[in-house]
């Protein structure tokens, strides 16, 4: 019940976004009204029973990545020397 | 979707997986308290290929399964009075109340029940239907509680008096809390929800760690985040540390978001709540604030919430407190389908009974 799917803002009025999910083939309305950050058209939000509740950090999710990289490499080269 | 938000690498969960079997230095039992993450884990199949010396639980992380048969008994009775209207996410239909009734069947003899995408739904209902009053169902966690606190303070602002909500909101640090203080459920460690967190942030954790001395991540639900979640904490396990960490940095903030904790806030006041199978644990659900006593439901029908049993012979209570697996329930599988749900565990697709079922996982088999 908590899922929250997230979202391509494609366009924002009245503090409402109009949103694609799955690569524009669902189209969702979101309010923007419990957001505590800006968002522009092309960011991409985490939606929940119709509102918008974070903008999704690409920083954070390539910082997640590395990380995930490196936890997974470390038996890539087992203990040789 | 852009590449970079999603979690879902096969070659590189399969190497994680590795790491994880080869970090794994004694039998371990992690316990996951959101649906969402009982139901990744199973159709992801990760569920399948964790090692067997990790054992994983799902705890009492269903909103709909653990709203109680005595909340249940309030929102029946509310569909049974003429004038109003129930307004309701889907997953509530079919969940029993006390005497076995559902709101699906309640409304086959005549009462008038909406289903609601959003709750904000709710409010076009209300402004459909000006002679009846409309009552929408508060179930959910600190995810769904912004969203129906933001349309309480829209109803507000609409002045649509004929809209009210019966909040069973319920809060998932309490109940992490009231498990571990029981002493019955054993874990060495939690998954904690994703999304839960996107709110709450990161701090409601911190007893977890400082006062059980219990790895604790907070994860996404694609494959790789489920994994790293689990690779975190046993990596924390294995280097004797017990933190709250946060593996789903793109969507969850360490001071969560700020802009719905506030709508809470002013809109609802924490008080006791009554769960399905834990029973009453303090300080774990939301009522409506004095200052929305208009909209609560519970002032304008002077309803009393109550304890009422538990469906015969249903386990929920275990299942929920990771004490028994569902197939380990007497009538799992027997009178206790999907189709024919005897506890709320089966009813919504997120419950564990439900994925079990779904998911045909043999008896035995962990
Ligand atoms: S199988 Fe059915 S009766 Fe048994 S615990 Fe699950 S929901 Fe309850």
């Amino acid at each position: 019940m908590c899922l929250a799917v997230p979202a391509e803002v494609k366009d924002i009025a009245q503090g409402m976004a109009a949103c694609a999910v799955d690569g524009g083939q669902i189209r969702i309305q979101a309010s923007l009204v419990l957001l505590d950050e800006e968002v522009a058209v092309g960011d991409y939000v985490l939606i929940h029973a119709g509102f918008a509740l974070r903008r999704l950090d690409r920083h954070e999710a390539l910082e997640t990545l590395d990380l995930l990289r490196e936890m997974a490499r470390q038996d890539e080269a087992p203990a040789s020397w | 979707m852009e590449k970079f938000f999603s979690f879902k690498d096969p070659v590189l969960g399969r190497k994680l997986l590795q790491k994880l079997e080869q970090d794994l230095e004694a039998p371990l039992r992690f316990m996951e308290v959101c649906g969402t993450h009982t139901v990744a884990l199973f159709q992801s199949g990760l569920r399948s290929l964790l090692p067997e010396g990790l054992e994983h639980l799902s705890g009492p992380g269903c909103p709909v399964c653990v709203t109680s048969s005595g909340e249940m008994a309030l929102c029946l009775e509310l569909a049974q009075k003429d004038d109003v209207i129930v307004a309701t996410f889907g997953d509530m239909l079919r969940v029993p109340g006390p005497d076995g009734l559902n709101l699906k069947e309640a409304k086959a003899l005549g009462a008038r029940v909406e289903v609601c995408y959003a709750p904000f739904d709710a409010l076009a209902v209300a402004r459909r239907h000006p002679e009846a009053r409309v009552v929408f169902l508060g179930v959910g966690f600190e995810t769904t509680a912004p969203a129906v606190a933001a349309t309480i303070q829209q109803a507000e602002a609409l002045q649509l008096y004929n809209f009210s909500v019966l909040s069973f909101h319920k809060l998932v640090p309490p109940a992490l809390r009231h498990l571990l203080s029981t002493g019955k459920t054993a874990v060495d460690g939690f998954l904690l929800p994703g999304h839960v967190s996107t709110v709450i942030g990161v701090r409601p954790y911190a007893f977890l760690a400082d006062e059980f001395q219990l790895p604790a991540v907070i994860s996404g639900f694609d494959p790789l985040d489920m994994l790293m979640g689990l690779a975190m904490m046993v990596r924390q396990r294995r280097e004797h540390r017990a933190a709250v960490e946060n593996q789903y940095a793109r969507a969850v903030k360490k001071q969560g978001n700020r802009k719905a904790l506030n709508v809470m806030e002013e809109v609802f006041t924490v008080q006791d709540a009554e769960w399905r199978g834990l029973g009453r644990i303090p300080q774990s659900g939301f009522g409506l604030s004095d200052r929305y006593a208009v909209f609560d439901a519970l002032n304008i029908f002077g309803l009393q919430a109550r304890h009422m049993p538990e469906p015969k012979g249903c386990a929920c209570g275990q299942v929920l407190q990771g004490l028994i697996r569902p197939d380990a329930c007497p009538l799992f599988q027997k009178q206790c389908t999907p189709a024919h749900p005897v506890g709320p565990c089966m009813v919504s697709t997120e419950g564990s009974c439900a994925a079990y079922f779904q998911y045909q996982l043999c008896p035995g088999q962990s």
